[in-house]
């Protein structure tokens, strides 16, 4: 087959995502930075930046949530890396067993082989089902934080809001809602394209793959 | 799988390993990678057992189209016996990897990937800017080996020379020489053959600039632990399984 046409197998997916995943949270980390600057700043704005303060909380909440959910999809998508591989190697393996029974004409070694390749599609059927249901959690932790990010549109505006109330503090505030914004549109980016390679993922699970005896 | 920049001016040398989920029982590996703007290499990316690992973790770092080279020092299971499974991820990837060894490498699996083979003079590869140097390490301890320098950088990826034996989770820097070569000296006198090719290696690495030696096994050196490695290898007589 010509490399050019060949299809990204399911495991190089799931890697993809973990990848995306680790960056949401990298982005996360530094949200949360954000909102301990903006913390530091309110407290030394004091009168001048009273309604900022509350905002704070809004912003390290987003980002805690944010990372908590992008940890467990990390850590999920690299279980379905490694089961997907594990997939591979087996239907691999069933390949060869198939080929061999091909080549055989003894009854009791082909009966030896279809236990052999009875019992890897049973291994496989089970890693099939594991694959869903991680899939499954996998897609419900990314809609939490998609949830968690709903209100960043809000919370960025009330931030300008307040930043311009907060006279000499007015530019620091500003520059902390930047950035914020910054983080939120980069996370819903990465939404969108783990979405994608979710969405890709549960169409081609290597486990559900199944090759036919000739025999 | 862990990740360590080893250098970060213009282009970036990253080290893997210290795998927390590597099956108990299989010798524990270093795998590096280098990126160089929108091409990389990965260096002897190790065994089929922690491909998945090293995979996300190469991919935490670098977009997977951009590992345009993939190196093998040599033919052994922990360096490459992955080889199959990268052939599927990265089919427009070239392989570089020992000449006599290719008939033997191939059945790890290999339908996409073009093989280059490396001349036993050794070869060079310029990734965007960065220029990597197969240099010849034959018997330490395949007959066909290579390490890979960087002159830039000032590092040697040494293979299995330096390499050391230890438990699951040792610090990745040689802390304290002495008490070091107490894990190094069985791995070099029983897995490397040949003391006439041991210090020919030594004389050719002496005349290099290097600040750092990373092998595949074990700790990586640095500043004058470098020096300190060479005089303690030549010092060493290697072949131990011949009374
Ligand atoms: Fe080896
Ligand atoms: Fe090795």
């Amino acid at each position: 087959m010509s490399a050019d046409h060949l299809p990204t197998p399911a495991f190089v997916k799931a890697a993809t995502l973990a990848g995306h995943l680790y960056r949401m949270r990298q982005t996360a980390r530094l949200m949360s930075l954000s909102a301990s600057n903006a913390k530091g700043v309110a407290a030394r704005a004091g009168d001048k930046a009273l309604g900022f303060r509350p905002i704070t909380n809004f912003i390290a909440e987003m980002a805690s949530e944010t990372i908590l959910h992008a940890s467990r999809i990390n850590a999920l998508a690299l279980e379905v890396s490694r089961l997907s591989v594990a997939a591979l190697r087996n239907r691999d393996g069933e390949q060869r067993f198939i080929l061999a029974r091909e080549s055989l004409g003894d009854a009791s070694a082909q009966a030896f082989l279809d236990e052999q390749i009875a019992q890897s599609r049973t291994a496989r059927q089970d890693m099939g089902r594991q694959i869903q249901e991680i899939m499954q959690q996998l897609a419900s932790q990314l809609e939490q934080i998609h949830q968690a990010l709903r209100a960043s549109g809000i919370i960025v505006s009330n931030s300008r809001t307040e930043a311009s109330r907060a006279g000499d503090f007015r530019k620091y505030l500003d520059s902390i809602a930047a950035s914020v914004e910054a983080a939120a549109s980069d996370i819903q980016g990465e939404i969108v394209l783990c979405r994608r390679l979710i969405e890709a993922l549960s169409h081609d699970d290597e486990a559900n793959h199944h090759e036919q005896p000739s025999a | 799988m862990q990740s360590t920049h080893l250098y970060e001016k213009g282009h970036r040398w990253i080290a893997f390993g210290r795998d927390p989920r590597k099956p108990s029982g299989i010798i524990d590996t270093n795998q590096y990678l280098v990126v160089d703007g929108q091409r990389a290499l990965l260096m002897d990316p190790g065994g089929i057992e922690v491909f998945s690992a090293m995979l996300a973790a190469v991919m935490q770092l670098c977009e997977v189209d951009k590992i345009s080279d993939v190196f093998a020092s040599h033919q052994d299971p922990d360096i490459i016996s992955s080889l199959g499974l990268w052939d599927q991820t990265l089919p427009h990837a070239r392989l570089h990897a020992p000449w006599l060894w290719e008939g033997f490498l191939r059945h790890f699996g290999l339908d996409h990937m073009e093989y280059h083979g490396i001349p036993d003079e050794g070869a060079s590869l310029t990734l965007e800017h960065a220029e990597l140097q197969f240099i010849p390490a034959h018997y330490l301890h395949a007959s066909g080996n290579y390490h890979v320098y960087d002159a830039e950088a000032r590092i040697l990826m040494s293979g299995d020379v330096g390499a050391a034996l230890e438990a699951d989770g040792a610090p990745l820097f040689v802390e304290d020489f002495d008490d070091h070569t107490g894990k190094m000296q069985f791995f070099h006198q029983r897995w490397m053959p040949s003391n006439r090719a041991k210090n020919d290696w030594i004389q050719r690495v002496r005349s290099l600039d290097i600040d750092i030696m990373a092998p595949q096994h074990g700790r990586i050196f640095r500043g004058d632990d470098v020096k300190r490695f060479l005089d303690w290898f030549e010092a060493l007589e290697v072949g131990s399984a011949i009374a």
